[in-house]
């Protein structure tokens, strides 16, 4: 015990007597510590969003479409053969939305992009998008409205010529002024604003305010209706979602005549499936940080081994002083160890004070989120630590096993 | 000058007290160094006997082997071939650990070249030995005090060694060396970095230790401190050339 304190407190006294070279040795393993803790927050922080942004909204909604553009980067064979599925069509929802017994809402999706301009004093906004769609989204989609009002059965029969905007959209077009009622020209015709989005978080950088929601019968009119639309469905509960899915299943491949033994040609799209991808790509983004991760710890492992050598090496005749007055090798190896280890876990925690606030500062300046887990914590700790003990057990067992005498008689 | 050759192949009791138990006792003791091809022997067959309370002089020619001897009487190096007991001990035969115990315990060097802790006041390199000893604190300063009293240092107890003359910081490391109780002072030429009136210092604090009963060998080139001793051991080429007590 008493022996232990000595270790330490020569330890401390080493590491205060090289101030420069601990202060640089420390910079080492905090840079390291810092960008691993900044990049694993981030990285959660997506994480996070994805989960509860795009799945938690969208828990009981699946979407009919002809391909499945996620296919490409899972399975792209099957991405190929389904680019030969027929078009899903306006008879296709209207089917689904008579026929589905397990559905509270469907609605059609048909999106393009397209440029916008103020009829008022000729403000324009360009690549919106705009989305052409039935009057049930709002049970679908979690859309708050600013003002005015969302579409309705009506606009949609009628196939009137009206938008509800997005908030840059209004920003742009209508700085200062009331958007509703306004005139807004889409390549030549005019729309008249009937309602105004509230304004969604950027995510990712991206704003998601650019869009503009109208009748699908009216993108229809205007554009042409050759092209495949997407259908979303709402289970009337989470509970119902899988027979829900099944029911639309078996409507589709009655309405396409498939035979029992072929394929769906048509494809179902779920949130989780949307998950499970992510979850592909975040583990990919992972298991590379790993990688970068590892690499930091080790070049700064090296860092402190050298540290250590050095010290040793300029503490020979101590140690062997201390050996020849009755030391014991596990003293001496303790000795080492405890300097190596409160180099490394000093830096450590300043690391993580520090990484976390870049993080913090990083999710306040820019669109990535950030998120602070307990086990990023405990688990840099433990790794900085192990780092401490491993880099320092060679130099401090080189120290320990120096022969008394050959020690003191080295200058 | 010199005295007939003892018999080297038996440990020479010549000069030992009758009765006393012995201190040290080395039978054919050889140190080799191999260099390359070549082998130094620094060693070479060398029997001792030292009793408790003896005051021995090692003399001899530069590089003739006394360091080495002293070196491995401290259980700071291992002999090649030979046994070595400390106080009816087979040193030899124990562990790394256990000779760390031993010269804990057992044994105070004094280097000729002091070998202080620079960053450390005299009292804390006086206690070092009885940190290794785990002694408690206030015993270790009590009695690292009490024996920079004895060698007339008390009022420089929380002096660094750069602060202190060489007699001083010689006179701070016997201190230590003494601090554990040993039962066997090893001093390799204590004065050789010392002018001659300091080195006397040093050599009256050593008369001293022997008169309160301490064993001591002393290494030297001095033969006027060799004639301090009571018995002499000269080396030549890692032999014992003669082991006779003075006048
Ligand atoms: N580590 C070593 N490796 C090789 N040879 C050594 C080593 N240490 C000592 N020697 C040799 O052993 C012999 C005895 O050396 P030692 O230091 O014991 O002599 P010494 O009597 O103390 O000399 P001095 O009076 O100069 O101090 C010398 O020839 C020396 O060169
Ligand atoms: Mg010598």
């Amino acid at each position: 015990m008493i022996a232990l304190l000595e270790g330490v407190r020569i330890a401390l006294q080493a590491i205060w007597g090289q101030k420069l070279r601990s202060a640089l040795t420390l910079l080492c393993v905090i840079i390291a510590i810092l960008s691993i803790i900044a990049v694993v927050s981030v990285l959660d922080g997506m994480d996070l969003y994805v989960r509860e942004e795009v799945a938690g909204a969208g828990a009981n909604v699946f979407t009919l479409r002809r391909v499945d553009e996620l296919k490409v980067l899972t399975d792209l064979q099957v991405f190929l053969d389904s680019l030969g599925n027929p078009r899903i069509t306006l008879a296709d929802w209207k089917a689904l939305r008579a026929e589905m017994t397990l559905a509270e809402f469907v609605d059609p999706l048909r999106s393009r992009s397209g440029d916008l301009q103020a009829v008022r004093d000729g403000r324009s906004i360009r690549n919106v998008d705009l989305q052409g769609r039935g009057a049930e989204y709002p049970g679908i989609e979690d859309l708050d409205l600013e003002r005015g009002r969302h579409l309705t059965q009506a606009d949609i029969d009628q196939r009137r010529e009206v938008l509800v905007i997005g908030a840059q959209v209004a920003e742009t077009l209508f700085p200062g002024v009331d958007p509703l009622g306004q005139k807004v020209r889409l390549s030549g015709r005019h729309y008249e604003v009937v309602g105004v989005f509230a304004r969604r978080s950027n995510v990712l950088g991206q704003d998601r305010n650019i869009f503009a929601i109208l009748p699908l019968s009216a993108l229809f009119a205007q554009f042409g209706s050759f092209r495949s639309i997407s259908v979303q469905v709402k289970a009337k509960s989470l509970g119902d979602f899988a027979a829900a899915l099944d029911e639309a299943r078996t409507i589709m491949r009655v309405r396409h005549g498939l035979r029992p033994q072929d394929p769906d040609d048509f494809n179902l799209t779920t949130a989780e499936q949307f998950l499970t991808l992510w979850e592909k790509i975040s583990s990919g983004i992972f298991a590379t940080l790993i990688g970068v991760v590892s690499i930091t710890l080790v070049v700064g492992g090296i860092i402190i081994m050298n540290v250590m050598l050095v010290s040793v090496t300029e503490r020979t005749r101590e140690v062997g002083l201390r050996k020849a007055l009755g030391a014991r090798r596990g003293m001496i190896l303790f000795q080492f160890l405890v300097e190596s280890v409160t180099l490394t876990s000093v830096g450590g925690v300043v690391g993580i004070v520090l990484g976390f606030a870049a993080a913090f500062l990083i999710g306040a300046f820019s669109p990535l989120p950030y998120s602070v887990k307990p086990w990023s914590i405990v688990s840099a700790l433990v790794i900085v630590f192990a780092v401490g003990v491993f880099f320092g057990l060679y130099p401090a067992s080189r120290a320990a096993r120096l022969q008394p005498v050959e020690a003191l008689r080295r200058e | 000058m010199t005295a007939p050759a003892a018999p080297q192949t038996a440990p020479s009791p010549a000069a030992a007290p009758a009765g006393a138990p012995a201190v040290i006792r080395a039978i054919h003791l050889s140190k080799v160094y191999e260099l390359g091809a070549q082998q130094v022997r620094a060693l070479d067959d060398v029997s001792l006997e030292i009793g408790k309370g003896e005051y021995v002089a090692i003399m001899g020619p530069s590089g003739s082997g006394k360091s080495t001897l002293m070196n491995v009487l401290g259980c700071l190096d291992v002999p090649s071939s030979g046994e070595y007991w400390l106080r009816g001990q087979e040193v030899s035969k124990l562990s790394e650990d256990e000779l760390a115990e031993i010269r804990n315990r057992e044994i105070g060097f004094v280097f000729q070249t002091f070998h202080l802790l620079a960053r450390q006041t005299a009292l804390r390199n006086v206690e070092l030995p009885l940190v290794y000893g785990a002694v408690r604190a206030d015993e270790r300063r009590a009695r690292a005090l009490e024996l920079l009293r004895q060698v007339g240092l008390e009022k420089r107890a929380d002096h660094k060694p750069n602060e202190l003359s060489g007699g001083e910081r010689q006179r701070v490391a016997i201190a230590r060396a003494l601090v554990n109780r040993p039962a066997l002072l090893l001093a390799d030429e204590p004065t050789g970095n010392l002018d001659s009136r300091t080195g006397k210092e040093i050599l009256e604090l050593l008369d001293r230790l022997h008169g309160e009963g301490h064993t001591i060998l002393l290494v030297t080139h001095d033969p006027e401190v060799g004639r301090r001793a009571a018995r002499t051991v000269r080396v030549r080429d890692g032999r014992i050339e003669s082991d006779a007590p003075n006048r």
